[in-house]
């Protein structure tokens, strides 16, 4: 009997799931096991930290204490306990109270913000330990100095350890699978596929194609057998059979992410180090970072139709892996050479040039492989390769920076980016499937989409906030603001994170939920008025908490926006696309996306120079809403006049 | 090259995932365990510092300069023996001379490391050559009053975190352990593949010869222990094809 069907109580419909059950299991629990070593560690030999460093504080202050009531005042008499208490607090914020006991457990004296004596007896009597993190020492008289320390704010360290110890897990497991599925997709599933092929048009009497994908295991000598048969009866019926290979499209969802996995590694601490490499006395910091960030994407955006246009001259294993060599040359050169401002953007603008290069030499593989019927499907397997290195690299990287460096984190991104030339020669078939090439923007329908009010009006109040906001708010605000508070790349890295997180969960949601709807403008317009509310409310929520919801709401928004805009700016350009042809004009809005882009940090940066971080995350947030709301006055107009000429509006 | 087989490649495949997924979580769990404790011993001993501190600026608020003060290496072991962690204490001059000292003596590398620290304001370092903070002192006036450093035993900490990498790597290896039986159901479950891609092998040799019927359903074929629907479907195709095939001059292997 088929021993996983029946491990599993035979629910699982194929050996292959049951395999698959079966390696996710093992990975988990492998996984789980270290983990929990690391969460079991890090109470054990961290809290005894915490506990020793609260005990050398109840020291210090009760050597001063003891040598008050050697000089024969009674405990209960003591003064300028308040002022020890505020001068301590002054330096440790996680010290919430302090008392002195009698020795039956009154409090005697007690200072802490809103702490009474009934709270502190309270907390005294919290044997738990849910609240505070108390630590008792006795004094000569009987009695006890008692510190209560923050338990939340003291174990923050630790709590953020479990955290990234849980994110660890979840992204390990996922690449793991990403990798076992890419082996049994080329291992099976592909030569199964091709064989059918074959055998179909055997069946038919056609003889006209062989297996071109014959692997070196028990099924390929099956099929290289099937080979001579068709070989000979193709003779006998005077065919000429020519081998079958599909297109190896799951390598593809491996290899966009490699080549962005390499960049986000570093998305933490990027403006961080930005500034520090690039900030000199005539130009702020910030703003030379801005500028650092700002110019590769100018790179990057320019590159792509110049890329797309050089896509059928250049093969596209060629693009890939010079693109993703110029990434490692680039991110080798930020890490190791870069010494000031132009040198940065010179190294920065060759990682965008191979970024740009692997993208398109990606999406170039996605469109001849597949027909209009599964395009959709080839370009979310790229795009969820994306995606996953959008969650993936900030959260690693993050942990990496804490402890390697700045510099060290771009370094390891130029190895990713190695690994990714040496992907591309394997994963990227070099045959041809087709002859359609990416899409890239022409002059000629320049003047169509610019005189389309409607279309215009998309790009300047949806598709450039949008797109502005990521880069200028997600990528260049959110580490500078975080670091400024103090708080350590690893969390900065988890906080980045939620944004891919929030669109991988709930964007299949979101995009049903669009695409049910018939306003599309309407719901571009939404998504910016949310985006704008998440942003604001960074002032309503300080730290970590507002951060996470503005990240979070970000990514939500954007899920749902992101693909509705797409095909509202097709509704809209109906006119250009009949004369210049989808292609051409979807590429033009790309550019203009990207130039939008590239525009994000130089904004960010200029406001944050002028209002703050905080001020300026506020300012972008109120922009984005300003934006949505003229939008929907756009959309509302539309509509109206729509109604009145009996046409469909987006 | 030698032919492999399925279960070859699936193995390897598992191995090396999961090799690199527990891999990569020792690793980064032990950069985390690091970064954290580092941070809570920085919270130690700018505690320590900051509390040396205050007592100095008690004196100098009431004009006395760091050379003047009775008491600062009795203040200096009061501070050691708070925290027997902390090697030694030391104040300072601003042009880098020791006013007063606790604990063992600060030589060799770490003194050369120290001594460019002194003109920071607060400075921690826990590296391999110096495990060491420092806090600059400043009088009323807000000129260099000198400074206080103070230098740990580095040992407990990197024992601990030793300790932990052990456990890790530890546990790493041993959760390797469950391949074995993961490796055991994927070979079981393959085997009968294997019998599957065997049967269709003979099959084909018999129909090119001629001594298999080419009836569809003669071949005896269950895609039961076929991986997936797709070979289910290759199956379904093979059945299909056989008289087509049968009778086609020369066998197999070109």
């Amino acid at each position: 009997m088929n021993l996983p069907r029946r491990l599993c109580g035979g629910r699982l419909a194929s050996p292959v799931a049951a395999l698959a059950a079966m390696t996710a299991l093992l990975l988990l629990v492998a996984l789980a096991a270290v983990s929990w070593v690391a969460v079991d560690a890090s109470r054990s030999h961290l809290t005894a930290e915490i506990a020793a460093t609260a005990q050398a504080q109840a020291a210090s202050v009760g050597r001063k204490i003891e040598r008050a009531l050697d000089y024969g005042i009674p405990a209960e008499d003591l003064v300028g306990f308040a002022s020890v208490h505020a001068a301590l607090a002054a330096e440790d914020p996680t010290l919430a109270f302090a008392a002195v006991t009698a020795p039956d457990g009154r409090p005697l004296h007690v200072a802490g913000g809103g702490m009474t004596g009934e709270t502190v007896a309270k907390a005294l009597g919290d044997t738990t330990g849910d609240t505070y993190f108390v630590t008792r020492l006795p004094l000569s008289t009987g009695g006890a100095l008692v510190l209560g320390h923050d338990l939340a704010a003291v174990m923050k360290p630790i709590v953020g350890m479990w955290f990234d110890i849980a994110i660890v897990l979840v992204v390990a497991l996922a690449l793991s699978f990403e990798l076992m599925l890419l082996v049994v997709t080329l291992n099976v599933i592909l030569p199964a596929r091709v064989a059918e092929r074959v055998l179909a048009d055997a069946a038919a009497g056609r003889f006209g194609l062989l297996h071109g994908q014959v692997m070196r295991d028990e099924m390929g000598r099956f099929m290289t057998r099937l080979n001579g048969a068709v070989t000979a009866a193709a003779k006998r019926v005077g065919a000429t059979p020519v081998p079958l290979r599909l297109p190896r499209l799951v390598g593809v969802r491996l290899l966009a992410f490699l080549f962005v996995f390499a960049e986000e590694l570093a998305r933490p601490i990027m403006p961080l180090f930005f500034a520090e490499v690039a900030g000199d006395a005539a130009r702020s910091n910030a703003l030379s970072a801005g500028i650092a960030m700002a110019v590769p994407m100018v790179v990057v955006a320019l590159a792509m139709p110049i890329g797309s246009a050089l896509y059928q001259q250049v093969s596209r294993i060629g693009l890939y892996v010079g693109g993703a060599l110029c990434a490692t040359a680039g991110l080798a050169g930020t890490a190791l050479l870069a010494d000031g401002l132009w040198s940065l953007v010179a190294w920065r603008s060759l990682s965008g040039l191979g970024y740009a290069a692997t993208f398109i030499a990606c999406q170039g593989f996605v469109i001849e492989s597949t027909a209009d019927a599964d395009r959709g499907r080839g370009t979310a397997m790229m795009v969820s390769g994306i995606m996953l290195a959008d969650i993936c690299g900030p959260a690693i990287g993050g942990i990496i920076a804490g402890h390697l460096g700045h510099a060290e984190t771009f370094l390891l991104g130029a190895a990713m980016a190695a690994v990714a030339a040496v992907a591309g020669f394997v994963l990227l078939d070099r045959a041809t499937h087709g002859d359609e090439a990416p899409p890239r923007p022409s002059l000629g329908a320049v003047p169509a989409v610019l005189g389309n009010g409607r279309l215009v009006g998309l790009l300047l109040l949806g598709a450039v906030p949008a797109k502005l906001i990521l880069t200028g708010f997600l990528y260049f605000l959110v580490p500078m603001a975080l670091a400024e508070d103090g708080v350590g790349s690893a969390d900065v890295g988890r906080i980045i994170m939620l944004y891919g997180l929030a669109a991988v969960v709930a964007g299949p949601v979101l995009a049903r939920f669009a695409d049910a709807r018939a306003h599309r403008l309407g719901v571009v317009a939404g998504a910016g008025v949310a985006t704008g509310l998440g942003l604001v409310s960074v002032g309503w929520l300080p730290g970590l908490p507002g951060m996470m919801v503005a990240v979070a709401t970000l990514g939500l928004a954007q899920s749902l926006s992101i693909a509705t805009q797409l095909a509202a700016a097709l509704d809209v350009s109906q006119e250009a696309i009949a004369v210049h042809g989808k292609g051409p004009v979807l590429a033009l809005l790309r550019l203009v996306e990207r130039l939008g882009a590239a525009a994000g940090p130089l904004v960010a940066a200029g406001l944050a120079a002028t209002f703050g971080t905080e001020g300026a995350i506020w300012q972008m947030g109120v922009g984005a809403a300003v934006a949505g709301c003229l939008l929907l006055l756009l959309h509302v107009r539309v509509r109206g006049r729509a109604r009145m000429t009996g046409r469909t509006a987006a | 090259m030698v032919p492999g087989t399925l279960f070859l490649k699936l193995a390897v495949a598992l191995v090396a995932v999961t090799v690199a997924a527990v891999s990569l979580s020792a690793w980064l769990n032990t950069l985390r365990f690091e970064a954290t404790q580092t941070t809570l011993v920085e919270r130690r001993l700018r505690m320590a510092l900051d509390d040396v501190r205050r007592d100095i600026l008690v004196g100098l608020d009431l004009g006395l300069k760091p050379a003047e003060m009775e008491g600062l290496d009795a203040l200096l072991g009061r501070a050691l023996a708070i925290m027997p962690t902390l090697r030694s204490a030391v104040v300072y001059d601003c042009a880098g001379r020791t006013l007063a000292a606790a604990g063992a003596p600060v030589a060799g590398q770490a003194a050369i490391a120290v001594k460019g620290r002194l003109r920071d304001d607060a400075w921690i370092s826990l590296g391999d050559d110096l495990a060491a903070g420092g806090v600059a002192l400043t009088d009323a006036l807000g000129d260099c009053a000198g400074s206080v450093v103070m230098v740990l035993d580095d040992a407990p900490r990197q024992a601990a975190l030793a300790a932990v990498g052990d456990r890790l790597w530890q546990a790493a290896a041993a959760s390797l352990l469950l391949l074995v039986p993961a490796l055991a159901v994927v070979r079981r479950v393959l085997r009968r593949r294997s019998g599957l891609v065997s049967h269709l092998s003979h099959d084909l040799d018999g129909l090119l010869s001629g001594a298999a019927p080419a009836d569809r359903h003669a071949v005896g074929l269950t895609s039961r222990e076929a991986l997936t629907g797709g070979e289910r479907r290759m199956i379904a195709a093979y059945r299909a094809a056989r008289s087509a095939l049968r009778g086609s001059a020369g066998r197999g292997t070109p």
